[in-house]
């Protein structure tokens, strides 16, 4: 979808987890925690991933470094697909790291940050004292002076100083993507600021690419270059992120950019745009996954499952909504052949 | 913040301050905080982790554990609460004042029906019939939006989603008929689109129903959508209290001032975040002067010695910051 060199291609991701227990018969119930889902991130680029809880975006991320398998689809790093060998793994895990929404859950309490950050160098094979050299440069990369920090566990940090020894271990190995899984959700604003602008100046310093998982909009536009939009398993738009943010195609993306608080009393949100609870994600219908909370959908809408589509306007810009589809059939769409407006 | 209202004000909250006793040592978690409140009113409590806004709002109805010690005063409805036996706070919690939590499936009991729960609620208070009770109940989750009401009365808790179960935590607290209600962030846990469904259904219950509200948050965005005063409380203490328009536009304490900068919105699209250097202080070890000198820009001699006290400006704002220079005579 993008000009520039993809580093990472997700295509056809699916991720199905049965409910109940297998050992009796074949369960009937799943859940739809991905379907289909695909994307390319670009060298440098940063993707941001929103959606509301249980749309599969911790999935997907999950499914790109391998935590999860995934039931069907393929992910390729640097063009070259990655299998499920164990070498193929470790090549990716190289290449690709994560870092967690809870600072203190994904860090040992019996390890130092030093020990913690070293970790992974002691697996790749280095030499002890590479590894600790190294550690000690990547906390002082993420703005925590060794000489002070190198030597504390994590009950003796604040909550961003943990945020950014996490950042720290997935950098020691030098990895070309770092996927942030709502990785500065829990951290106060003030705090969450400054890891924020350690992550913008992190990217150009070292040349990475982020995807940036997040249910924090105003977050996520700060962030991204793209976004992809989820709902319920299913890829519902994606596009560079002032086209998201200013002329989202799918109807379930203008709800959620129209559901974002005002920061301005004098211009307060008059009536919710939807109503309602996204769904369980549960033997999902057939159609758009939105279609039961959408206010304009059409009996197509709830029969046959939209194909994300280019959008009027932008190439680089997929929305898989009927409403905004030239020639869908749904009332609301365009016609199958748009006139070219005159720029 | 003294008028002339004082009589007519539904709480009235003066020097309140509330210390723990424990291994660490004295921890303060509330410092001398002051603030008034009318029917119809609603008053956001704004900070990060560990400011002390959710002590305050819970000593509000002596929600605290035993090792809390309460000095101060706070007149509620023309009652003085921190003066209450238990038995006496028992009477108005619910009825006078009702809360509203966080997370609606820890704070709803998981094997009752929601209609069981509220029933209890007005029976006790309100001594009134089973049936009565029920049909009362009915007519809350009405109240709320609740869709397929009857339904949703013998449903238990874990079988709503989570904005129905925020929406009934909202029935049950309003269920007889509370001056003052109190949220503590009653939308963190929900999702961008039930959140704003949940502010909004707030807003229009309160203007039906004309009580007052405290909502805790620690976001300017939602204090934007719902509330008409704000508190910024920092360290304990209260550091500016305004109109949420005049807050936004032009906030005085620099520690106001900082959080606004650091906050990811619309206004910061395209320029670079400030964040505010280090981190909140220890409650049990605040240093002495202003809390926030050590991570403020103008700190200057006096900040660091001397503790800045609430200085009015204007009718409906005060400042704790010793930039601040008082404008009307009405400092409080």
């Amino acid at each position: 979808m993008t000009l520039a060199r993809p580093i990472v291609t997700a295509t056809g991701l699916v991720k199905h987890f049965p409910l109940g227990n297998p050992f009796f018969g074949r369960s009937r119930s799943y859940i739809a925690a991905v379907d289909d889902c695909g994307f390319s991130l670009a060298a440098g680029e940063t993707l941001g991933v929103v959606g509301e809880s249980g749309c599969g975006k911790s999935t997907i991320a999950r499914m790109i470094i391998h935590l999860v398998k995934p039931d069907r689809g393929s992910i390729e790093l640097d063009g070259a697909p990655v299998g499920q060998s164990g070498g193929d793994v470790r090549r990716l895990r190289r290449a690709v790291q994560m870092v967690f929404q809870d600072s203190y859950a994904s860090l040992n309490p019996r390890h130092t940050a030093n020990e913690e950050v070293s970790f992974g160098l002691f697996a790749l094979g280095r030499p002890r004292r590479e590894a600790i050299a190294r550690a000690n440069e990547a906390l002082h990369l993420v703005g925590l002076p060794p000489e002070h920090f190198s030597g504390r566990y994590p009950h003796e940090l604040s909550g961003g100083q943990r945020q950014r020894v996490n950042i720290a271990r997935a950098l020691a190995i030098e990895p070309k993507v770092l996927i942030l899984d709502e990785a500065v959700s829990a951290l106060d604003k003030s705090v969450q600021a400054q890891v924020l602008n350690l992550l913008v100046e992190l990217k150009r310093k070292l040349g990475l690419s982020y995807i940036f998982i997040s249910h924090d909009l105003d977050v996520v536009r700060f962030v991204s270059d793209r976004v992809l939009v989820m709902y319920l398993g299913k890829v519902m738009e994606i596009g560079p992120v002032e086209r998201i943010y200013s002329a989202p195609s799918h109807q379930y993306t203008k709800a959620l950019i129209a559901s974002r608080l005002s920061m301005d009393p004098s211009r307060r949100t008059a009536a919710p745009p939807i109503t309602g609870d996204p769904p369980s994600p549960i033997n999902p219908p057939p159609g758009c996954r939105f279609a039961a909370r959408c206010a304009i959908a059409e009996t197509l809408c709830r029969t046959k499952t939209p194909e994300l589509t280019s959008t009027v306007g932008d190439p680089s810009h997929w929305a898989g909504c009927y409403a905004t589809m030239p020639g869908s059939g749904h009332s609301k769409a365009p016609s199958a052949q748009p006139v070219v407006r005159p720029q | 913040m003294k008028t002339a209202t004082d009589a007519e004000r539904l709480l009235d909250v003066r020097g309140l301050s509330v210390r723990f006793f424990g291994d660490e040592g004295i921890v303060t978690a509330v410092d001398d905080v002051s603030f008034a409140l009318s029917l119809g009113e609603t008053l956001c409590l704004l900070g990060e982790s560990g400011c002390g806004k959710t002590v305050t709002m819970r000593s509000l109805m002596w929600l605290l554990p035993a090792t809390a010690r309460i000095t101060g005063s706070v007149r509620l409805d023309g009652v003085e609460v921190t003066k209450l036996q238990e038995r006496e706070l028992r009477k108005i919690r619910g009825s006078t004042v009702a809360m509203v939590f966080q997370d609606p499936m820890s704070a709803l009991d998981p094997v009752f029906t929601i209609g069981q729960q509220i029933i209890e609620v007005v029976v006790a208070h309100e001594g009134v019939s089973r049936p009565t009770a029920r049909a009362r109940a009915l007519e809350l989750l009405e109240m709320v939006q609740i869709p397929s009401a009857e339904r949703r009365l013998d449903a238990f808790p874990h079988e709503l989603s989570g904005g129905l179960r925020q929406r009934a935590m909202i029935a049950l607290a309003l269920s007889c008929r509370p001056k003052l209600l109190l949220a503590d962030e009653p939308t963190t846990a929900l999702d961008a689109t039930v959140e704003i469904q949940i502010l909004v259904l707030l807003r229009e219950l309160q203007r039906e129903l004309g009580m007052a509200i405290i909502l805790v948050t620690h976001d300017l965005g939602v204090a934007s959508e719902i509330a008409d005063r704000v508190a910024v409380m920092y360290a304990g203490r209260l550091v500016e209290t305004a109109a949420i328009g005049e807050l936004i536009r032009a906030p005085r304490h620099p520690y106001t001032a900082a959080l606004l900068a650091s906050t990811v919105s619309e206004r910061t699209q395209d320029s670079v975040l400030t964040p505010i250097p280090g981190a909140p202080p220890n409650l049990a070890d605040i240093p002495r002067g202003c809390a926030f000198a050590p991570r403020c820009m103008h700190t200057f001699d006096r900040c660091t010695v001397e503790a800045p006290q609430l200085i009015g400006i204007g009718s409906n704002r005060a400042v704790r910051c010793h930039l601040v220079i008082p404008v009307a005579a009405e400092a409080g």
